[in-house]
């Protein structure tokens, strides 16, 4: 089966709904494992990636979960297929950029995928929408005890599950959330905020993670350490990081509303007004519009938009999205102009926002400067 | 065995690398075997293979990219690989340096086995201070 068939439209898969799902986006899990006897995949040869991945492979498909799944070799994959599955945080970049010898195993709702031969043997992950970590941890983890009857891990009493880098050996666990934070950077309180999580051991990134910007107000927090602390606790200190960092963010939408909502309504208004009359717009420019659109959403200020719009929007738009649905290869300009007319065109049911703090604002003297 | 030649010494750990290292013309190899029976008598890897944790034995993985790149290159080189290097990596990057959580099932000791020990190592000592006592 091709992945184009596969995969379900963007729209399908942006409508899963979760806890706390305002701010977070989505929870996910992911352990590292090896198996026995293998080089790591950085340093085997070829021959050997690929005899690991004919032997790992059938047993991934075996899983009751992967009923159904899609399952193929990297070097099957076109590089626009991969990009595909990175814009939807299917993969990682490390992994789109590699070939024969490593491959993937997705199973049928897209919430569970098996990297193999990425820096690891296996890469598993769980997805679920909202604060869901504890939940996609269990799943996770009773899909791993099942694996491992089958495929001897390399593991050590002291140092627990090995790994081809060091920062991952122990648990081997990276648990992460994607949240949404427009208030926190509108009212310039992000960095502060991104410090004092830190240093309590765990990682902001981008949105596409190490190394990425924070577009769209996008922020990818993760553990930092995987040795010398359970799996559960591990969980909790995260889930007790992300509590935190949402009420801050509540706090500070909250205290937005009521000291300077014409800030509010200028960004969401601006936004919705770019988004929906531009005819050419980079995908940086479209993510961070599209955040102060959500936002604007969740402040009501859209009366019939569903959240998921902007969800869909902000994967759509992406490069890859956007090239599937075109013949010829796109050039960056090229891409800008097809964004923009798509973009129109999905937002041409959406009414302007209310302009529902204009009362508010009338006696609030310090928002003339409508550039904020 | 040096060549044709089979010599007997009995030598410290010390002692013995330095003389494999003078004597045998096949190099690392013989070292490797001796220590690894060493290491296996229960001597710590990091005191015993100084002269050949440059290199893993299972995977030919140098430590020199193990620095440069941070990553190493098979499961046996966190045994194989100079423990000093992987240590102070470990120290850098993670909290503690003892695994706590998940054990795969293969590596879990059955409670009901720890209880058998128990008693059979009750039994063995009560027989021995029984023939103590005789």
């Amino acid at each position: 089966m091709k992945l184009d068939d596969f995969l379900s439209t963007v729209a399908d898969s942006c409508k899963k709904q979760g806890p706390e799902q305002t701010i977070v986006l989505s929870s996910r899990v992911r352990i590292a494992r090896n198996v026995k006897g293998y080089s790591f995949p950085g340093w085997a040869k070829k021959q050997e990636r690929i005899r690991l991945f004919e032997n790992v492979r059938p047993v991934i498909e075996s899983l009751d979960e992967m009923k159904s799944s899609f399952s193929d070799s990297m070097d099957n994959l076109s590089s626009l297929e991969k990009q595909i599955l990175v814009e939807r945080h299917l993969i990682s970049r490390e992994h789109a950029a590699r070939n024969s010898g490593s491959g993937l195993v997705l199973n049928k709702d897209e919430s569970l995928c098996v990297m193999i031969n990425e820096e690891d043997h296996l890469r598993m992950q769980l997805i679920q929408p909202g604060l869901q970590l504890d939940a996609a941890w269990k799943q996770l983890d009773e899909i791993d005890t099942r694996l491992e009857e089958s495929l001897p891990y390399a593991f050590s009493r002291t140092l627990g599950y090995l790994t081809a880098c060091p920062t991952n050996v122990g648990t081997a666990i990276r648990v992460s959330a994607m949240l949404h934070l427009p208030g926190l950077v509108l009212a310039d309180q992000i960095n502060q905020v991104v410090q004092a999580v830190s240093k309590l051991g765990m990682a902001v990134r981008g949105l596409y993670g190490e190394g990425t910007d924070a577009l769209g107000n996008i922020f990818q927090v993760s553990n930092q350490m995987t040795l010398g602390e359970s799996e559960k606790d591990i969980i909790d200190r995260l889930n007790k990081v992300l509590k935190q960092m949402i009420e801050h963010e509540e706090n500070a939408r909250a205290s937005m509303v009521e000291k300077k909502p014409k800030i509010v309504l200028n960004q969401v208004g601006r936004a919705y007004g770019i988004l929906s009359n531009a005819h050419s717009i980079t995908s940086k420019e479209t993510m961070n519009l599209l955040s102060m659109m959500r936002l604007g959403n969740d402040f009501g200020l859209f009366s019939k938009m569903r959240r998921s719009l902007v969800e869909e929007l902000f994967i759509s738009t992406q490069p890859a999205h956007l090239q599937k649905n075109v013949q010829d290869k796109l050039s960056a300009e090229q891409r800008d102009l097809i964004r923009a007319d798509f973009l129109r065109g999905k937002l041409r049911s959406v009414s302007r926002p209310s302009d529902k703090f204009a009362e508010v604002s009338s006696a609030d003297g310090d928002d003339s400067d409508p550039n904020i | 065995m040096c060549g044709d030649i089979l010599k007997y010494a009995d030598l410290c750990c010390e002692c013995s690398q330095g003389a494999i290292q003078d004597e045998d013309p096949y190099g690392i190899k013989l070292l490797h075997i001796l220590t690894d029976i060493h290491c296996q008598k229960g001597q710590s890897v990091r005191s015993c293979c100084r002269e050949d944790s440059h290199r893993c034995p299972m995977c030919q993985f140098p430590l020199d990219q193990f620095k440069e790149k941070g990553q190493v290159g098979c499961p046996e080189c966190y045994t194989h690989l100079c423990q000093d290097e992987l240590q102070s990596a470990l120290q850098l990057s993670q909290r503690a340096l003892d695994h706590q959580g998940k054990v795969p099932l293969t590596f879990q000791i059955p409670p009901e086995a720890t209880m058998k020990n128990c008693h059979k190592i009750k039994s063995k000592s009560s027989d021995n201070d029984l023939s103590y006592s005789v």
